[in-house]
């Protein structure tokens, strides 16, 4: 019964929604900024040679690890680690304010709002595509927890 | 709780930095931006902050920008330079040499915005859509070739392979207005710069006609050789001693007769480390040298040899006859025919205009016939030859008794003689100028070249002159 327990505890969002605050929009924040800071900073030096060539790579690498990170962050933050779903929503939290504070920053520069949403049809769509990345990322995420378990090293 | 507000934090305080120094950095402080379009570059256009702990003395910024001209009312394409974007270091040893490498960062890019002019040329009337589509997959391409050209000359530090870019760009640039006709000769050769024209007559009176650009650390020239007392076969044999005596040892030399009676490539080093790139062919008619010249002492040479090559093999020989019998067509100035008779000294002056001198042969100028029209209509064209002191008067030729004389004309002269007057057999025409200074005088000197012609076309129809 108890695994069966841990496989429903998986599939819970209870636990991540009732510990739920600030901390964890501000982690997501500071991590948003940080990556788009890293994005600015790639730009910069994209006449680099090597760089020109590797900056999405690198981009995406980075982003990934910082997914790693927002985990870590959470577990160290509430002494517990999330769970699969939670680990997704969380994921979801730290998209939506990379992308909102992305926009805002795109504003302050002089450009317009557009989150390319026109409908509610839309706004649905981007909110599956969402969703969709984040397990997806998420997989991967799981399955390098997976690896650091197997070697003992549980960070997250 | 661990906290870990004081990391997160330091993580969002340095990021905000990093987004608001790069911008401004980028901008140079909220600097002006000019956007220059397509030309030469000074250093003055480069404006940006210089970025730090990059390896690079400067970097320009340019784009291709799609512009939609109201006036035409079509869409336009054109290379733009950012000089905020674009920065230089103050120490700059080699400043033309580095500037130059940026120049053709932005050759590239206009090489790419023609591209996109061209594709709108062929499809006029699309959409903006279509047009930006278009225009976002050359930018692909126009970064793909700026980092190709970065990376194949190590940002310029590369010599032979930075000057073989250049020609390759100014030769994609110019495209087929770079092919340079002598139609005298009817050498032929693709120059990627305007070449500069040379003549003259050398001291055993072979007279010559040249193109020749100096660039790329190399020069290219094309040559025809003209002399009617010496025969250039004889030059296969030669060269041997005509290198020896040039002070040139030479490397390699492969010959064809295929095409020709001669035509052999030359390549001889001299004593001051250059190496030379000749083919020298010959076709009954003029000697005609390809040229590529370049140094061999500064490292790698691989690219020049390479833009040798394809300068050597642009060389073709091509019949110019149409092009001297449509400009006689087209043009409007006259030709007056006269007759001569011998003049006796103890004589009283008949009606007469005036009194040439005849003396022997001086071998005017470089010239190219005789050639015939379909009518049998004879044809001359001879390069102007500049006399020292003085302009011509008139250019003359003169078939046995008969007259011809026209307005000079500083690019060369095209004596005409009409079918009719053409003799049957074999005769000599005498071509030259009299010069200005000489129609003050009691008789003028007829400055002349002859040469003797047997006719062999038929004459199928008269054409009054």
């Amino acid at each position: 019964m108890a695994a069966k327990t841990d496989i429903l505890d998986s599939f819970s969002a209870k636990s991540y929604f009732r510990t739920f605050g600030r901390r964890d929009i501000f982690t997501c924040l500071s991590l948003a900024l940080f990556l788009l800071a890293l994005d600015e900073t790639l730009d910069y030096y994209a006449n680099l040679d090597w760089m020109g060539e590797h900056q999405n790579i690198v981009l995406g690498v980075s982003g990934l690890i910082l997914m790693v990170v927002n985990h870590i962050f959470y577990s160290l933050e509430h002494k517990r680690s999330n769970n699969f779903v939670g680990r997704i929503i969380h994921d979801c939290v730290l998209l939506i304010v990379f992308m909102l504070v992305s926009k805002t920053i795109g504003l302050l520069k002089g450009g317009t709002l557009n989150f390319g949403v026109e409908d509610v049809a839309s706004s649905i769509s981007t909110l599956i595509q969402i969703i969709t990345l984040s397990v997806c990322l998420e997989l991967v995420v799981a399955g390098f927890r997976r690896i650091l378990n197997l070697l003992r090293w549980q960070v997250f | 709780m661990a906290s870990l507000l004081k990391p997160k934090l330091g993580i969002s305080v340095f990021s905000i930095t990093i987004l608001i120094l790069i911008p401004l950095l980028e901008s140079n402080f909220n600097a002006p931006v000019t956007i220059k379009r397509w030309s030469k570059l000074t250093w003055d256009d480069f404006q940006g902050f210089v970025q730090p702990l990059s390896k690079y003395e400067a970097v320009i910024a340019s784009s291709v920008y799609l512009e939609y001209d109201s006036v035409h009312k079509r869409f336009h394409a054109y290379a733009g330079q950012n000089n905020i974007r674009s920065w230089a270091k103050r120490s700059r040893p080699d400043q033309d040499y580095e500037l130059n490498h940026e120049q053709y960062h932005f050759n590239i890019t206009e090489l790419h915005a023609r591209r996109l002019n061209h594709y709108i040329a062929e499809n006029p009337g699309g959409s903006p859509y279509l047009y930006n589509l278009r225009h976002g997959s050359i930018n692909i391409d126009l970064r793909k070739m700026q980092r190709e050209y970065d990376s194949e000359t190590d940002h310029s530090l590369i010599f032979d392979r930075q000057r073989r870019w250049e020609y390759r760009i100014d030769s994609l640039l110019v495209l087929d207005s770079g092919w340079v006709t002598d139609h005298f000769s009817g050498g032929k050769a693709f120059f990627p710069a305007k070449p500069k024209l040379v003549k003259g007559t050398f001291e055993n009176g072979t007279m010559h006609r040249g193109h020749r650009l100096s660039k790329y650390d190399m020069t290219l020239a094309l040559y025809a050789y003209q002399n009617r007392n010496i025969d250039p076969a004889l030059f296969g044999v030669n060269w041997p001693d005509i290198y020896a005596n040039n002070a040139m040892k030479v490397k390699s030399v492969v010959s064809d007769t295929l095409e020709y009676g001669l035509k052999t490539l030359i390549i001889a080093e001299d004593t001051i480390n250059y190496t030379d790139y000749s083919l020298w062919v010959y076709n009954d008619a003029y000697l005609y040298k390809a040229q590529a010249r370049f140094p061999n002492n500064m490292g790698d040479t691989t690219g020049y040899a390479q833009i040798a090559r394809s300068f050597i093999n642009s060389f073709r020989i091509v019949d110019t006859d149409d092009y001297w019998i449509a400009k006689l067509e087209s043009s409007d100035s006259p030709i007056l025919l006269s007759t001569v008779s011998n003049r006796d000294e103890n004589e009283k002056e008949q009606d007469t205009e005036y009194c040439m001198h005849v003396g022997p042969p001086s071998q005017p100028g470089f010239y190219r016939g005789p050639f015939y029209r379909d009518d049998g209509a004879m044809f001359l064209a001879c390069d102007y030859i500049v006399h020292p002191d003085s302009l011509h008067y008139q250019d003359v030729m003169l078939l046995n008794k008969d007259w011809y004389s026209h307005t000079p004309t500083p690019h060369g002269q095209i004596y005409f003689v009409p079918a009719k007057n053409i003799p049957k057999q074999k005769f000599d025409i005498k071509f030259g100028y009299i010069l200005l200074e000489d129609s003050v005088k009691d008789c003028y000197e007829f400055y002349h070249e002859k040469i003797e012609i047997t006719r062999k076309i038929h004459v199928s129809s008269n054409t009054e002159l």
